[in-house]
């Protein structure tokens, strides 16, 4: 359903530098900024019919949120399990769970979506919007992570286990991975080029604009008209995804400390804020994605992990200090 | 008919049971085949009314029923859970018998977890490393077409 924040304009109208005619829409769903891109304004409101339709299943299938999600009745059913709990699960939970734990697995454990009980007693357990910021309660301290390897799926037969109190949290590769889907399919039923942005995690499909898709990294996703304070810059892509994580964002107190959303799985707590905000481009969003979660939560160790594989990246210090490696274009 | 025919007959009637077995099997596999595509393209159609909450109540039916829950739900080739004694779980359809109330489980006879050896995903590739891009974002300056921050 569409509100008041949409936008639907051409590119025209809102004055971008497309090197050939494109469409552009805009709005808020699922707690973050949806914006969408197609090279044939014509396929414009089928593209997004389409991309709605995808953000309304994953929606019902991975949300931590929703009552009636299906991650949510796994959650329930972990809770009052003594021991591991295997369920059937549709395709698109059991193929959302299996990208997460490939992320676990390429990282070393620094992406693992068991981290959902210690997000939710960070206080973090509902959507951000209603979220309490400013709690004074329960002071934060480390929290025993179940560990990724705990978790299995099996996409084929659609079979999910996981360990007795586990709280799955998907949304450091959910978002990427959506976004490669939904822009492979669109462009792959509709043709042309396209770009889907999912909270800023951006993939694209198809034959790319002249000059390639222009997207503006920052701390924030914000609508392109928003002042993006702080250190930006403007690249383009050709292909694959960019996405980008932030400590800027999704920060709240709990009991006297600032804490945000990117958890490290070894102490349950929030990373130390080495980088402010890290973007890195790759062959898919989901990777991008997994591997902007990573850096922040490596630290300094996040710049040698990323040379070595070769995924182009900007990272931004908590001092506002910036760093291009592996074929990151300087400004 | 003399010994020699009736070797060569049962021969014949062993063969033709060979190939009735041979074809039962290539059609119930191709009807499993049919059922699982079926039910996938259900559960794709996301606006058509399938409701995942259903999907997961049935699979924790599945998970609570008492004995080995691995082998009633890899018992059946096209990938359906069906539940031995309490109802069926029917994954991949529309509706379901399942009550959501047998949400609360003790299922300490389910399998133990097996780390995630088993797990895959075909749309994001099984690749054994993070994948590069084929080409490194170029610097264009200027305004954006979109914005790429945290959320």
């Amino acid at each position: 359903m569409r509100g008041d924040d949409d936008v639907l304009i051409s590119d025209d109208e809102l004055g971008l530098e497309w090197a050939q005619p494109t469409a552009f829409a805009s709005w808020p769903a699922l707690g973050m900024l949806i914006q969408l891109v197609v090279t044939d304004p014509a396929l414009l409101g089928a593209a997004r019919a389409m991309l709605e339709d995808d953000l309304a299943a994953l929606d019902l299938a991975c949300s931590r949120f929703r009552p009636d999600s299906e991650l949510v009745a796994v959650g329930n059913a972990a809770k009052t399990a003594s021991g591991p709990v295997t369920v059937s699960v549709s395709p698109l939970l059991a193929e959302a769970v299996a990208v997460s734990l490939r992320a676990a697995r390429l990282t070393d454990g620094d992406v693992d979506p068991t981290v959902g009980g210690a997000l939710a007693a960070l206080g973090y357990d509902r959507d951000f919007a209603a979220l309490d910021r400013s709690s004074p309660v329960a002071p934060v301290s480390a929290r025993e992570i179940p560990g990724w390897q705990s978790v299995a799926v099996d996409v084929d037969e659609r079979r999910l286990t996981v360990p007795a109190g586990v709280g799955l949290d998907l949304g450091a590769t959910v978002k990427g991975w959506a976004a490669d889907n939904s822009a492979t399919r669109i462009a792959g039923e509709l043709g042309g080029g396209v770009l889907v942005s999912l909270g800023g995690d951006t993939a694209v499909a198809g034959e790319p604009p002249e000059g390639g898709w222009r997207i503006r990294v920052q701390d924030k996703t914000a609508p392109l008209a928003e002042d993006p304070g702080g250190s930006y810059q403007v690249v383009a892509i050709s292909d694959g995804g960019l996405a980008t994580s932030s400590t800027s964002a999704r920060r709240w107190r709990r009991g006297g400390d600032v804490v945000h959303h990117i958890l490290d799985p070894r102490t349950g707590l929030s990373a130390a804020p080495v980088w402010r905000t890290v973007s890195v481009a790759a062959g898919t969003c989901a990777d991008a994605n997994t591997a902007a979660t990573a850096a922040i939560i490596r630290g300094r160790r996040a710049l040698a992990w990323l040379a070595g594989l070769k995924l182009p990246s900007r990272l931004v210090g908590a001092d506002g200090s910036v760093v291009a490696i592996a074929g990151w274009p300087a400004s | 008919m003399n010994s020699r025919d009736e070797t060569e007959g049962s021969e014949r009637d062993r063969a033709r049971a060979r190939r009735n077995a041979s074809y039962a099997a290539a059609r119930q596999m191709a009807r499993a085949v049919a059922d699982r595509e079926q039910g996938r393209r259900r559960l794709n159609a996301t606006t058509v009314g399938v409701s995942f909450a259903s999907v997961v109540a049935a699979g924790i039916v599945v998970a609570v029923l008492p004995g080995s829950t691995h082998a009633s739900v890899t018992g059946n080739p096209a990938g359906k859970s069906t539940s031995s004694s309490s109802g069926t779980a029917k994954t991949g359809s529309s509706s379901s018998n399942s009550t959501p109330s047998s949400s609360s489980s003790d299922s300490g006879s389910s399998n133990s977890s097996n780390p995630s050896n088993s797990s895959n995903s075909s749309s994001s590739g099984n690749s054994g490393t993070l994948q590069q891009p084929a080409s490194a974002p170029q610097y264009v300056g200027g305004g954006g077409g979109v914005t790429s921050g945290g959320t």
